[in-house]
């Protein structure tokens, strides 16, 4: 029988042309719905994680405590009770007034973010290169991923001197590119999981001036650049889920007391982040769930389609199989076997499309992931295909005699 | 030639029945997805070009030592309603009395009439006396008040400024215990202590958007207000997601006229011989290109008109409420245009279809037909 649908699927290969074009791009169509949700998920689900337990939120690490010392994450961890991890970004700031890189002498300045990985947990799509972990290490130099915007005509795969630390310029970002920890702002009591997030574009400090934005490892920075750390950003406090009122009131009060930060204006509680943070997502995914409920209509009613007029085509086939022995039980799989070609082929089509389209330069403006979501997603795509393969042959088939099927055809 | 026609539609309806339904659904179908597509590509690409802001409530609040009037409020949402009409969730005037008592206004907007906003509907639900206002008095310049259980009523009357109102309510505890809840018309018409309008929304606004609503406020309230500063940021993330539904929604455009394909062909398929024998018996290539093309036409013609009035008079309603930038592009010199584009896109894939058909000769017609 599998030999049979596949013999069916190669001897009518020109007449299912059109279903396997229309099939490819179900498929594609998929593939892109899942990126794009994915993309847009995907800059909430990080910081959820964290949020959606007991803590709170610092607006901005941006006071010092008497002695004009900014708190590290070791220091909210030593000063307040029941804390089970702190996030927080820190800046490096690398400046020279006459550096020379390729025969060009211009200022730079580099700012490095860098952050305990937990709670960095987007990452901005790379123009070129890989990110800092997965690039080689050299003994001596810190992987960086920096901005496209610098003075300079900085390439992967340059090194960056100054004053004896060596920077290995690793990857490169679009300045557009959303990045956790570079954002300043204050949204109060309505903020939500994307006022986390800025682009270098948009700090009007940065803007146009030239400054090489970069982002680092964690631990790279901590080896070769402690004592050049300021910590800065948001601060996010994961408390443990057992801290009682009193202790978390007594945290705040430490925090005012130490840092001046007053409640409900620098400190909100994560929860309140955490709910804000949901209904925007909501506006963001709610027309996109709307859309894919139209695609997934389409997408059904086109596969249904392609399916019966496969059958009718296949009709006379069929009835000379059940002639020579085949009951229709059999002819059903024999379908089910040539729409898997079908979809096998089209499903490899597809997925070299859009890995091609990955890897081109002319399409880096569109979300293309491969996810397990979209393993799923495609597995329930071509499970409908294979069930309309099975049911409507049955559903057209059952009723009719086969010496009716070839006397129609002889009429 | 028209008696052909006839005959092959008459074949078509009584023949292939459930073919015939097929066609005719996916052509439906098809009309519905083109035009809302059109609709979804022009929303996202408005969102590719413009940027996004994160908040949705803007406060403007007054500055130091001045007060906004509510002539000035008055012109300021008549004009920025047009423009944000479908984001709005509602706007809240908060003011105070001679006496240094709070003072708030509340009010959501639909069809050009004030209606009751959800956060007036949260207050309700919270009614220790009395009832909130309804419809009808939120329009209307009657002296009407809901209080806070701390304020001080007399006779069933509180007092703003020069004026008494009735009070029909009073809420319960919290946030809202020492506030005076009136309708917007009900203000004194000279009231000028108002300190803070927000505007609270159901979606961000655009950059473009809410430059609109800055300049509407400076220009009707000068510097007596203070506006926040917009927060969105142009980035690729969104941009890639955008342009990743604009692109699926091009690639169900081409699924569905390879569902018209797809059916066509098997109809035309089922004629082969009945086709060879007209071709033997006279009938030219040229006319019988007339006969199937008219026949099409006759068919998408009925769709598309069924299509265009399902879409525009029942599903676009429902889709501008996700998609708010839908209905903008949808009218009527727009609409003409994706008939006239459609119609064209239509006879160029009938065209290839048809001719491919027509093409072959009557004996490998009949040939094929035998399989």
């Amino acid at each position: 029988m599998i030999t049979l649908g596949i013999n069916e699927f190669i001897r009518n290969i020109k007449k299912n042309i059109l279903i396997i074009i229309q099939m490819i791009a179900i498929y594609m169509i998929s593939i892109f719905v899942v990126s794009a949700f994915v993309e847009q998920y995907s800059l909430y689900k990080g910081i959820s994680n964290v949020l959606d337990d007991t803590g709170i939120l610092i607006q901005s690490n941006n006071k010092a405590d008497k002695e004009g010392k900014y708190a590290t994450a070791q220091m909210y961890e030593k000063l307040l009770t029941k804390v089970e991890g702190v996030g927080t970004t820190y800046l490096y700031n690398v400046f020279s007034e006459e550096y020379t890189h390729k025969n060009h002498t211009d200022i730079l300045d580099m700012q490095i973010v860098s952050s305990d990985s937990k709670y960095l947990p987007y990452k901005p799509k790379l123009l070129e290169g890989k990110w800092c972990e997965d690039a080689d290490k050299r003994d001596g130099y810190i992987n960086v991923v920096i901005s496209d915007n610098n003075n300079f005509d900085i390439k992967i795969g340059d090194v960056i001197d100054i004053d004896g630390l060596l920077f290995n310029v690793v990857g490169i970002y679009d300045s557009q590119e959303l990045v956790y920890s570079y954002s300043n702002k204050f949204a109060y009591q309505d903020t939500n999981y994307l006022h986390f997030y800025d682009s270098v574009d948009n700090e009007e400090g940065i803007k146009g001036k030239g400054c090489c934005m970069a982002l680092a490892s964690f631990s790279d920075m901590e080896k070769y650049c402690n004592p050049m750390k300021i910590p800065q950003g948001k601060v996010i406090i994961d408390y443990e889920d057992d801290i009682t009122r009193d202790e978390y009131a007594e945290n705040i009060k430490i925090l005012n007391e130490t840092y001046g930060y007053i409640e409900s204006e620098d400190i909100i509680d994560s929860k309140v982040v955490f709910e804000n943070s949901k209904k925007h997502l909501d506006i963001k995914l709610l027309p996109m769930f709307v859309l894919l409920a139209v695609i997934l209509f389409v997408l059904i009613v086109s596969m249904l389609t392609a399916s019966a007029i496969n059958v009718l085509y296949e009709k006379i086939n069929y009835g000379i199989y059940f002639i020579c022995g085949n009951n229709w039980k059999n002819t059903f799989i024999i379908s089910g076997f040539h729409w898997l070609c079908v979809s096998a082929i089209s499903f490899i089509v597809a997925v070299c499309g859009c890995m091609l389209m990955k890897s081109s330069e002319k399409f880096e403006q569109l979300a293309l992931s491969f996810s397990l979501y979209h393993i799923w997603v495609i597995g329930g795509i071509t499970l409908i295909a294979l069930l309309a393969a099975l049911i409507l042959p049955y559903n057209m088939l059952r009723k009719i005699q086969p010496v009716s099927i070839l006397k129609e055809n002889d009429d | 030639m028209l008696q052909q026609i006839k005959l092959n539609l008459k074949r078509l309806i009584k023949g292939e029945r459930a073919i015939a339904l097929l066609f005719l659904l996916v052509q439906l179908m098809s009309v519905i997805t083109i035009f809302f597509s059109y609709g979804i590509i022009n929303h996202f690409n408005t969102k590719v070009n413009e940027v996004e802001g994160i908040s949705l409530k803007y406060h403007l609040g007054r500055n130091i030592d001045k007060h906004m009037k509510k002539e000035e409020i008055e012109r300021f949402y008549e004009e920025i309603i047009p423009v944000i009409k479908n984001k709005i969730d509602y706007i809240s005037i908060i003011g105070y009395t001679d006496e240094r008592v709070g003072m708030q206004v509340s009010f959501g907007y639909e069809n050009n009439e004030f209606v009751a906003s959800s956060y007036l509907n949260s207050i309700a639900g919270n009614m220790v006396e009395g009832r909130m206002f309804s419809d009808e008095e939120l329009n209307s310049e009657e002296k009407l008040a809901v209080v806070g259980t701390d304020i001080l009523v007399e006779n069933n009357m509180v007092r703003i400024g020069e004026e008494e109102y009735k009070v029909v309510g009073v809420t319960g505890v919290g946030p809202c215990s020492d506030v005076i809840f009136v309708p917007f018309n009900a203000m004194p018409d000279n009231y000028n202590r108002i300190v803070n309008i927000g505007i609270y929304l159901e979606k961000p606004l655009l950059e473009s958007e809410y430059n609109a609503m800055s300049k509407a406020a400076i220009r009707n309230m000068g510097d007596k207000v203070n506006v926040p500063e917009f927060d969105g940021i142009k980035n690729t993330s969104f941009i890639r997601v955008y342009n990743d539904l604009i692109l699926v929604t091009v690639i169900l455009i081409v699924v569905c006229a390879l569902n018209y394909c797809i059916i066509y062909r098997y109809i035309l398929e089922k004629r082969r011989r009945s086709f060879a024998i007209s071709r033997i018996c006279g009938c030219t290539r040229i006319k019988a290109i007339i006969i199937y093309m008219v026949e099409l036409f006759l068919i998408s013609l009925f769709t598309l008109l069924a299509g265009v009035i399902i879409y525009l008079k029942f599903l676009l309603p429902i889709a501008a409420e996700y998609f708010e930038y839908i209905e903008y592009y949808h009218n009527a010199s727009n609409n003409m245009q994706i008939i006239i584009i459609y119609l064209i896109s239509l006879l160029v894939v009938y065209m290839g279809v048809v001719i491919r058909f027509v093409f072959v000769e009557p004996a490998n017609l009949i040939r094929g037909c035998k399989g």
